[in-house]
């Protein structure tokens, strides 16, 4: 069942995040082609031989993106993916587009998430989404039973399970408070990184403000402006590419509900069973993996996702953070090119962050901040309020 | 914008409606006995539609929640610190509300809690709030800021809302007055020009309402922000703040103004609040102002809001 491992990914592009972006604002139809461009370049790859393309939506076009980008990108595709699982379309992506390479259906596929400011149209309009991620649209749920008490956005959302998860498990803030050092750690020795010389301590995360109890301001992370892509192609095709190839090995994706309040089970998050499948899928076991490379919008997010996919028993997440140095040279690497907490989050880029830095790593291009011996990357993407979740196994090709 | 409030669907309309009544109904499935909540048209258990209404018992206990310290939208800024739960009823279901009645500290994860309706009636719209079951645990939310250390409010200023000023007569409202506003705002709408453009002749540009009580003074007579220092019929709080900011403006129109109309305005203190920010207090003074024509129609009520700091 599953993948067999015979696509892989061969090229990517990973914009520096931006938090004042500069030069003219490109609509996303053109920022989506240039990541295309420069990911295709990396891969050395011709544009002649895409024939699949993956995106999450395309503010210009509402309806029809594939067919709208295969049209200004001037190529003609037999598999085209509009994927809505918020952080977790890009490794939702990846997964789909290796599916469709071992289909046979496809043989090269683009897969972008540009997030960069857009233009300000001549006759500005109002925000489409003025309730951000919760849809306040005649017949929405969310618009009926959530959003009139004020329970929209995400913090509250990641607040509620951390809440939930110390009445049960118990809380040591010290210890969420170290996966946000660490990662720290971590981008202070790779520029890019929007807090790259900003050396951060466990006591600066817990003397920042309570946002919503018990999520300091340092546990969030910050949007900002960038933009990534990957390639992903036939396992062959990729051997005579430029970059060491990266397979697919396994993936898993789980989601059932959309706001917190009507999830079964709060705390068995979606990644138990999607890592579950990934690493049977890929016949690895986490104790396997050189590097995580961990969606981490919140500290909370990472604890639980490391229980979940089993790198420690349920509960044991803090003792683990605590013993583990979760840095790019500790003996757990986790997001060691900084993690969106200190790389910073690229909007719908950010979780093509988790997918490009474990690449990244394991083609060994990951320069000051290389892992050593990094050949197999345990990936994940999270979209909503834990709500959706994905896991990719990558691994180095021999 | 407006605070968001429910807008119920046909399948929703009777939660809804029970609410209305102070009572809590779930959706109940026929085929497979279970309770849910929202209401959908089938059963997320079994997707049988044959569904049906259960009167719960309104009671239920904390599942989690969290104290939002910044507001989650900007339109729900008044409600900091939120308490954002997720309450599971008795019966099961579990629903998105904020507790009410009880300060931080008294708040654990799986208290019992108890139904309090709050309702909107211009909207007829209950919304379903919890607080303590156990009356002990009840009590006022903690402010987040401790009481504001530099008020700008004097003894009178709260004494001062509902004060109204005296009434004060505009000059006549003239087709020549008329034009130099419209010159002047670049309003050439013939509307307001042209006496052929409607049977009943011009009528005034819905802005020009306050210029009739614009009466020229000398430039001794300006304050330093170039305002009048006499101004007629104003009634304002008495405050320690120093400068005015211009908070906003809302007007209703009820009858058109024409040439000859004499209009006479009374303004109103319409409510006074402080608000504690980041950089200091802030006050919010409300002046409500309704405009009146020689037969005594209403024509306008505007409200003003000015920020004091």
């Amino acid at each position: 069942m599953g993948l067999q491992g015979r696509a892989a990914i061969a090229g990517y592009v990973e914009l520096k995040p931006e938090k004042n972006p500069q030069g003219e604002p490109l609509s996303g139809i053109q920022q989506w082609a240039q990541l295309a461009q420069l990911a295709l370049r990396d891969a050395g790859i011709a544009k002649s031989e895409v024939d699949g393309l993956v995106t999450s939506a395309v503010p210009e076009t509402g309806m029809f993106a594939p067919a709208t980008l295969a049209e200004y990108l001037g190529i003609e595709v037999g598999f085209a993916e509009h994927v809505d699982l918020g952080g977790a379309s890009a490794a939702g992506a990846v997964w789909r587009a290796a599916a469709a390479i071992e289909l046979g259906i496809a043989e090269v596929v683009v897969c972008a998430f540009p997030a960069g400011p857009l233009p300000v149209p001549p006759e500005p309009k109002p925000h489409p989404f003025p309730f951000g991620a919760s849809s306040n649209e005649y017949g929405s749920p969310q618009a009926e039973f959530d959003i009139p008490y004020g329970n929209l956005a995400q913090n509250c959302g990641y607040a509620q399970i951390a809440n939930l998860y110390a009445a049960r498990y118990g809380y040591d803030p010290r210890a969420l408070a170290k996966i946000a050092v660490d990662q720290r750690t971590s981008a202070c020795a790779n520029p890019d990184a929007l807090f790259y010389g900003k050396p951060l301590t466990i006591d600066d995360v817990l003397n920042s403000p309570l946002i919503a109890d018990p999520i300091h301001l340092l546990e969030i992370v910050m949007p900002v402006a960038g933009g990534a892509a990957v390639v992903v192609t036939s396992a062959e095709r990729a051997a005579r590419a430029r970059n060491r190839p990266v397979l697919v090995r396994g993936f898993g994706e789980r989601l059932a509900f959309k706001t917190p309040t009507y999830a079964r089970d709060l705390l068995q998050t979606p990644i138990a069973s999607a890592a579950r499948q990934a690493f049977a899928m890929a016949g690895r076991t986490p104790a396997q993996m050189d590097m995580a490379s961990i969606y981490d919008c919140y500290t909370i997010t990472v604890l639980m996702t490391l229980e979940d996919a089993g790198f420690c028993a349920k509960g044991e997440g803090a003792r683990f953070v605590l013993e583990h140095d979760l840095s790019y040279r500790g003996d757990f690497p986790c997001n060691p090119h900084g993690g969106q907490l200190s790389f910073g989050q690229t909007g719908m880029a950010g979780g093509m962050h988790h997918v490009v830095d474990a690449t990244r790593q394991i083609m060994r291009r990951a320069g000051a901040n290389q892992v050593r011996d990094c050949n197999r990357a345990f990936v994940t993407g999270n979209g909503g309020i834990m709500s959706e979740q994905v896991v990719l196994i990558l691994e180095g090709a021999a | 914008m407006k605070k968001p409030l429910p807008v119920p669907t046909p399948d929703t309309r009777p939660f809804w409606n029970g609410l209305n009544e102070g009572r809590v109904l779930l959706r109940h499935c026929r085929d497979c006995d279970c309770v849910f909540h929202y209401p959908r048209t089938v059963c997320p258990d079994c997707l049988s539609s044959d569904l049906g209404w259960r009167q719960a018992s309104g009671t239920g206990t904390l599942y989690t929640y969290t104290v939002s310290r910044r507001p989650t939208h900007p339109l729900f800024a008044d409600e900091v610190p939120q308490y954002l739960a997720v309450v599971e009823l008795d019966e099961g279901p579990r629903l998105t509300s904020t507790l009410v009645n009880v300060p931080e500290a008294n708040i654990t994860i799986g208290m019992a809690l108890e139904p309090v309706f709050e309702r909107h009636d211009k909207e007829r719209i209950t919304l379903l709030r919890f607080q303590p079951a156990n009356p002990e645990l009840r009590g006022a939310q903690a402010a987040t800021q401790s009481a504001p250390a530099t008020s700008l409010l004097t003894e009178d200023s709260l004494a001062s809302i509902g004060k109204t000023g005296e009434a004060i007569r505009g000059y006549p409202v003239s087709v020549e007055e008329i034009r130099r506003f419209c010159f002047a705002t670049d309003d050439l709408n013939p509307r307001w020009l042209d006496p052929a453009a409607s049977p009943d002749g011009i009528t005034a540009p819905p802005a020009f309402l306050s210029i009739p009580f614009d009466t020229d003074v000398p430039l001794a007579e300006l304050a330093d922000d170039g305002v009048p220092l006499a101004q007629q019929g104003l009634v304002f709080p008495p405050l320690k703040a120093r400068r005015k900011l211009f908070g906003g403006y809302q007007v209703e129109y009820f009858q058109p103004i024409r040439p000859g109309d004499v209009l006479t305005r009374q303004r109103r203190i319409l409510d006074v609040h402080e608000r504690q920010g980041a950089s200091g207090s802030s006050v919010f003074v409300l002046i409500e102002a309704t405009y009146t024509n020689q037969r005594g129609e209403k024509v306008a009520v505007e409200v003003n809001t000015i920020v004091n700091r």
